[in-house]
């Protein structure tokens, strides 16, 4: 069995004119032969045989109220576990938006919205 | 009414094929921690137009759907054939097993595979919304599968 552990704040500003909306925590597996494309159309790939994928796909900005566009604010952690080829389960804790802000601004404190924080979060403190 | 209902779903069955949630198919419906997890096995040919899941497969294929409870509102527990309860909304988790072909269109990538595929979205949000997500998520243990989604930040 293999676990993986990744932690990442993400936060990306850039301006595109055929971006995702959602954001995607997506895994694959693949025996055989397999083609795809990007919704961009910009990436595609072709496989033969065995790949295995793990992605996180952000958006690079968000509508503000005022109009104008700001940085996605994701907060992710991701453990997954595999057995053989298969992907068998994960735990995934995700925070976006004003959440992810509220979220982060809480783990760095000692009160007990932290504390109730790190519990909702384990990673974050597994990791601290 | 009702024979015509029959016909189409005794037409389907013989033919192997299934619409989104009807059809040659059968699916049960587990409770679990503030989540309600449908399996769904099928097998022939699917068409899907679920938003997260949506495509065609030819095959034998096994999807699992996974709903916060205030999604899945009262489904009744259990197996069903042919007509497998499912709420219109998004699932917060989707795993899928196929062998055969597999044609999906969904977000992030259009692909299509020919032998053995499983896709996993252990997380869709749309990019506007201010969620709390925590899924854990076991495709051998349904008794461990347990999902908090919170809108706003706020915890629960």
């Amino acid at each position: 069995m293999l676990k993986r552990l990744s932690v990442a704040t993400m936060a990306v500003a850039l301006l595109a004119g055929c971006e995702p909306t959602n954001l995607y925590v997506v895994h694959t597996t693949v025996v055989g032969v397999d083609a795809g494309v990007n919704t961009q159309q910009t990436a595609g790939h072709l496989i033969v045989g065995y790949d295995r994928k793990f992605a996180a796909v952000v958006p690079k900005s968000v509508p503000r109220d005022d109009g104008g566009k700001e940085a996605m604010a994701a907060l992710s952690c991701s453990e997954t576990e595999v057995t053989g080829i298969f992907l068998t389960g994960f735990t995934e804790y995700l925070a976006t938006g004003e959440a992810a802000k509220q979220f982060a601004a809480r783990l760095g404190r000692a009160d007990r919205q932290a504390l109730e924080g790190k519990r909702f979060f384990e990673c974050a403190e597994e990791n601290k | 009414m009702c024979l015509r209902v029959a016909a189409a779903l005794l037409s389907a069955a013989l033919s192997g094929c299934a619409f989104d949630n009807v059809g040659f198919l059968a699916g049960k419906v587990t409770p679990a921690s503030d989540a309600v997890v449908i399996d769904v096995y099928q097998l022939g040919v699917h068409l899907r137009t679920r938003a997260e899941d949506a495509g065609v497969s030819f095959g034998v294929a096994e999807r699992t759907y996974v709903f916060s409870v205030d999604q899945a509102g009262s489904l009744p527990t259990g197996w069903h054939y042919f007509i497998v309860p499912m709420p219109d909304e998004r699932a917060q988790v989707l795993d899928t097993r196929n062998i055969g072909v597999e044609i999906r269109t969904t977000a992030p990538e259009s692909s299509v595979t020919i032998g053995y595929r499983q896709t996993t979205i252990l997380a869709n949000v749309p990019s506007d919304a201010s969620i709390i997500l925590r899924a854990v998520y076991d495709s051998r243990d349904r008794s461990r599968i347990r999902l908090k989604y919170c809108r706003e930040g706020k915890i629960c």
